[in-house]
C-alpha cells in the first residue's frame, strides 16, 4: 500500500490533475461562446481586468451580498493560500525567506510550526464554517454530492496534516529527501507515519479530482466573470 | 376547457432523442463553464424576488440551475453518467419530469438576470433558463398562452392578429386626435413613407388598448419635428420567441421588422417603450441573422436625446407629483438604458425619486420572461411581486412611470393586488403632457404664427396682444399683467425709435418695474414676447446713461 501511496500515485495525480484540467478548458474552447454582458459595461480592458482582480483579492461581490459569508470565504481561501505556499518547503528549503527575516538554526523550525498551524488553522475555521453552513436548512436544499464532499476531503486533509505536526512530527528535512526522490524519478518510501500516509493520498485524490469538480473555479472564475463586462 | 381550441400553427413535436440532441446542441462555452463553475454558495438567493418573496429555498436561482444542469448530465452517455451516483436514472424527459422543469424554468424565473450581477462567478441564469425553455417549446411543454402568442405573431405578423386594415385605421384616428390636440390640421403620422430616417415600430398592446400612447409619442416626434415612418404591414417590436427559446421563431419575428426597414429605406428602427422588444432588435437580431447593418434606437433614448439637443422644450410644471421610475430588466441591465429615463423624467416632472435599488440593480417587476402571458403561474408573480410593491411604497410616489408594456402590465396588477394607489404610466405620457410645443399658432382669424427656433417671432408684424400672450406662455410666464404689458409696449416702442435694445436696467429706471421679476429666465426672454425680430450675432444694447433722446 506504501509502495502505492509515495511510489506510483505521485505520478498518476500529476498526470490526471494536467491532462484533465487540458482536456477540461479544450472541451470548453472547442464550443462557441455567446455574450452575456450586462450594462454598463467596463469601459475598457484594464477596467475589466481590474475589475476580476479586484473581486478575486477582495471577495468584494460576496461582501456586498453576506457579510458573514465573506468572512467564511476570506478565512477559506487566505488560509489555502498560505498553505499551498507553506507546502514549498516540503521540496525545497525556503532558504531566502529565512535569511531575509534573520531566522537561524533551530527557530527556523519553530517559525515554520507557528506560521503553518496558523495558516491550517485559518483554513480548518473556514472549512468547518462552510461546512455548517452547508447543513443549514436552506443550504441542505441547494447542496449536491460536490459541495459536501469537497469541504469533507478538505478536512480530513487539514485535520491530518495539523495532528501530524502536534503528534507524529517529521522533519522538514525527511519530506524534502523524499520529493526530490519523486521529482528526479528515483521514489523510495522512505516515511514511516501513518497520519503523513493518510494526508498525502487524499491530498493526491483531491488533486485528481479537481478538473471534474466545482473546483475549476480556481481557473473559470475570473474567464466567466468577465463576459459580464464586455 | 370544454372545446378544444382551435390550432393556430402546425408545429413538430421533438422526440425524446430529438430533445436530448436540443438541449446538447444549446451547450455553448457559457453554459459548460457555468454548469461546472457554480459553488452553489447561495448568494444569487436574495437576488431573485421570488426568493426574497417567498423565503422557499427552491426559488433559489443556483437551485433552478441546478435542475437544469442535473438534465444535462442526465444526457450523457459515457463513464461519467456511471459513476455519477448521486445523479437519477433516466434521461429526465418523461412527462412528469418535464412537467416540473416547466415549473422552475417558466413558472419560478423571469429571466431577469439580477443574480447574474451578485454572482460572484458571473454566470447567466438567463442563457440558461432559455436554453430549457427552447427545449420545452419543442416538446409542446411551454405555456400555452405564451406559445400562442409566439404562434400568432409568426403567422399574422403581430402578437394580437391585428390586420392591416385595423392598424391603418387605429393610426389615422389617433392622428385626428393629435391635431386636435396640438390645434394644426397638418400634423401626420407618417405609415409607409419611403425614405423616412426612422422606422417607429409599436407594441400592439399600444394599438389595440392604448392607442393614447401612440398620440403621445407622435406628440413628441412632431415637437422635434422628426423624420419617421410606421410600417401598415409589420409594425410589431415584441418578440415572444425571445421567452420560449425558440431560436427560428425568433428570428423569423425579428426579420418582419427587420425587412420592413430595408423596404422604406430606414436606416434607424426607434423602438416604442417596450423593454424586450428593444433588446431582442438591438442585440439579438444582428446574430439570429448575422447582419449589423442596422441602428436600434430606445424611445427614452431618443427623447433623452432630444431633451439635451433642445430639440422639444419641456415645462416639468404639469407633472406635480411625485414619480418614481421602474427601471425595466431589459433596458437597464440587459439593454445599457440607466441615464437616459432619469434624464427624461428629471425634465418632464417635478418630484422624481428613484426606487432603492435602482438602475441595473432594481429588482423585476415580476411580469418578465414573457411571464403576463402564462396565466397558470399568475399566482407564483403576483406573491414574487411582493418585493416590488414595497420598493414602490417606500418611494411614497403617487405616480410609476416605467418604460416597457410587460412592466406596465405588471405593475398595474402589482398596483391593484397590494393596493398602492398609485397611477402607473409610461414615461412618454408624462413627457408628452410636459411637452411645450407650439411653434406655430393659429390666431383667432385662422392665420398661421410661426415662432422660430430661438423662439423670436418669425414675422414681428403680426404681433398683438393675442401673440404676446401666445409667445409669453412659450416662454412659461403665463398670463401677462398690466405691468407685463407697460413695459411690452415700452420695448416696442423703444425698438422703434432706436433700432436698439434698452438694457433690462433701464427699463427698470424708466418705468419704475422689476424686468426679470416679470420675465423670469433669459434677459431675452422680454424681447421675445415684445415681438422682436430676432436678433443677429451683435445685439445693439442701450445702457442707462447712453444719449438718445
Amino acid at each position: 500500500m506504501d509502495q502505492f501511496i509515495f511510489v506510483i500515485l505521485p505520478y498518476v495525480t500529476i498526470i490526471v490533475f494536467v491532462v484533465g484540467l487540458i482536456w477540461r478548458i479544450r472541451l470548453w474552447w472547442s464550443k462557441p461562446r455567446a455574450k452575456a454582458v450586462l450594462f454598463p459595461v467596463a469601459k475598457s480592458n484594464f477596467a475589466v481586468v481590474r475589475r476580476v482582480v479586484g473581486d478575486i483579492v477582495l471577495f468584494g461581490k460576496t461582501f456586498s451580498m453576506s457579510k458573514s459569508l465573506w468572512i467564511m470565504t476570506v478565512l477559506f481561501h487566505l488560509g489555502l493560500l498560505l498553505v499551498v505556499l507553506g507546502h514549498i518547503r516540503t521540496i525545497t528549503e525556503i532558504g531566502f525567506l529565512w535569511r531575509w527575516f534573520n531566522v537561524k538554526g533551530a527557530d527556523i523550525d519553530h517559525v515554520a510550526f507557528a506560521m503553518g498551524m496558523t495558516a491550517g488553522g485559518l483554513v480548518l475555521a473556514g472549512v468547518i464554517l462552510l461546512l455548517t453552513r452547508r447543513f443549514t436548512p436552506k443550504m441542505r436544499v441547494l447542496s449536491i454530492f460536490d459541495d459536501y464532499f469537497v469541504l469533507g476531503m478538505l478536512l480530513v486533509i487539514i485535520l491530518t496534516g495539523l495532528s501530524m505536526r502536534l503528534w507524529m512530527p517529521i522533519h522538514a528535512d525527511e519530506i524534502q529527501h523524499y520529493a526530490r526522490g519523486v521529482l528526479t524519478f528515483q521514489p523510495a518510501v522512505e516515511i514511516n507515519n501513518v497520519l503523513f500516509a493518510w494526508h498525502f493520498f487524499l491530498a493526491q485524490t483531491l488533486i485528481m479530482y479537481l478538473p471534474f469538480s466545482k473546483l475549476v473555479h480556481l481557473v473559470s472564475k475570473p474567464v466567466a466573470e468577465s463576459w459580464t463586462m464586455r | 376547457m370544454t372545446k378544444a381550441a382551435p390550432i393556430i400553427r402546425e408545429r413538430h413535436q421533438g422526440t425524446r432523442e430529438e430533445l436530448s440532441n436540443f438541449l446538447l446542441s444549446k451547450l455553448n462555452r457559457n453554459l459548460a463553464v457555468y454548469f461546472q463553475t457554480c459553488q452553489r454558495c447561495g448568494l444569487c438567493a436574495d437576488s431573485c424576488h421570488y426568493y426574497r418573496a417567498t423565503g422557499d429555498p427552491r426559488m433559489i436561482p443556483a437551485y433552478k440551475i441546478e435542475q437544469v444542469r442535473k438534465l444535462y448530465q442526465r444526457q450523457r452517455n459515457d463513464w461519467r453518467r456511471k459513476v455519477s451516483f448521486w445523479i437519477p436514472s433516466g434521461d429526465g424527459l418523461n412527462e412528469e419530469e418535464l412537467q416540473e422543469l416547466k415549473d422552475v424554468v417558466f413558472g419560478r424565473c423571469t429571466m431577469c438576470r439580477r443574480c447574474t450581477l451578485t454572482c460572484p462567478m458571473g454566470i447567466d441564469t438567463g442563457m440558461i433558463m432559455r436554453a430549457a425553455r427552447g427545449m420545452l417549446t419543442l416538446a409542446h411543454k411551454a405555456p400555452k398562452g405564451l406559445q400562442d402568442t409566439v404562434d400568432i405573431h409568426v403567422k399574422t405578423g403581430n402578437n394580437m392578429g391585428m390586420d392591416s386594415e385595423e392598424f391603418v385605421e387605429t393610426v389615422k384616428w389617433m392622428e385626428e386626435e393629435l391635431q386636435k390636440d396640438i390645434g394644426d390640421p397638418n400634423v401626420r403620422i407618417p405609415i409607409d413613407k419611403e425614405g423616412a430616417k426612422n422606422l417607429w415600430v409599436l407594441n400592439p398592446r399600444e394599438v389595440k388598448f392604448f392607442p393614447l400612447l401612440l398620440q403621445a409619442q407622435a406628440k413628441i416626434f412632431h415637437a422635434a419635428g422628426e423624420s419617421y415612418t410606421l410600417s401598415s404591414k409589420y409594425w410589431d417590436v415584441t418578440n415572444y420567441a425571445l421567452f420560449n427559446g425558440d431560436d427560428k421563431d425568433a428570428t423569423t419575428i425579428a426579420g418582419y421588422v427587420l425587412g420592413e426597414a430595408d423596404r422604406l429605406g430606414c436606416d434607424t428602427i426607434i423602438c416604442t417603450e417596450c423593454g424586450h422588444g428593444m433588446r431582442q432588435l438591438k442585440y439579438m437580431a444582428p446574430i439570429w441573422l448575422k447582419r449589423a447593418d442596422f441602428k436600434v434606437r430606445a424611445f427614452v433614448e431618443v427623447v433623452a436625446n432630444y431633451i439635451q439637443s433642445g430639440r422639444i422644450r419641456l415645462n416639468p410644471a404639469v407633472n406635480k407629483e411625485r414619480v418614481t421610475y421602474h427601471d425595466p430588466c431589459n433596458q437597464a441591465r440587459s439593454g445599457n438604458y440607466i441615464e437616459e429615463p432619469r434624464i427624461v423624467l428629471r425634465n418632464s416632472v417635478m418630484d422624481f425619486v428613484d426606487l432603492t435599488p435602482h438602475g441595473r440593480n432594481n429588482f423585476c417587476c415580476g411580469g418578465g420572461g414573457g411571464a403576463l402571458t402564462m396565466s397558470e403561474y399568475r399566482k407564483w408573480r403576483l406573491e414574487a411581486a411582493k418585493v416590488k410593491a414595497d420598493q414602490i411604497k417606500a418611494t411614497e410616489a403617487k405616480i410609476v412611470a416605467t418604460s416597457c408594456h410587460n412592466c406596465i402590465d405588471q405593475l398595474t396588477e402589482i398596483n391593484r393586488h397590494y393596493k398602492l394607489n398609485v397611477k402607473v404610466v409610461n414615461t412618454c405620457e408624462l413627457t408628452a403632457d410636459a411637452i411645450v410645443l407650439p411653434r406655430r399658432m393659429f390666431l383667432s382669424t385662422g392665420a398661421p404664427v410661426d415662432v422660430g427656433e430661438r423662439g423670436y417671432l418669425k414675422t414681428p408684424a403680426v404681433w398683438n396682444h393675442e401673440v404676446a400672450q401666445f409667445l409669453a406662455t412659450n416662454e412659461q410666464i403665463g398670463e401677462l399683467k398690466e405691468q407685463h404689458w407697460q413695459v411690452l409696449e415700452y420695448v416696442r416702442d423703444y425698438n422703434g425709435r432706436h433700432e436698439a435694445w434698452p438694457l433690462p436696467q433701464r427699463i427698470d429706471k424708466d418705468l419704475g418695474v422689476n424686468v426679470r421679476h416679470l420675465f423670469p429666465g433669459s434677459p431675452e426672454v422680454v424681447f421675445k414676447v415684445a415681438g422682436l425680430a430676432e436678433p443677429g450675432d451683435q445685439i445693439k444694447w442701450h445702457a442707462i446713461g447712453t444719449q438718445n433722446n
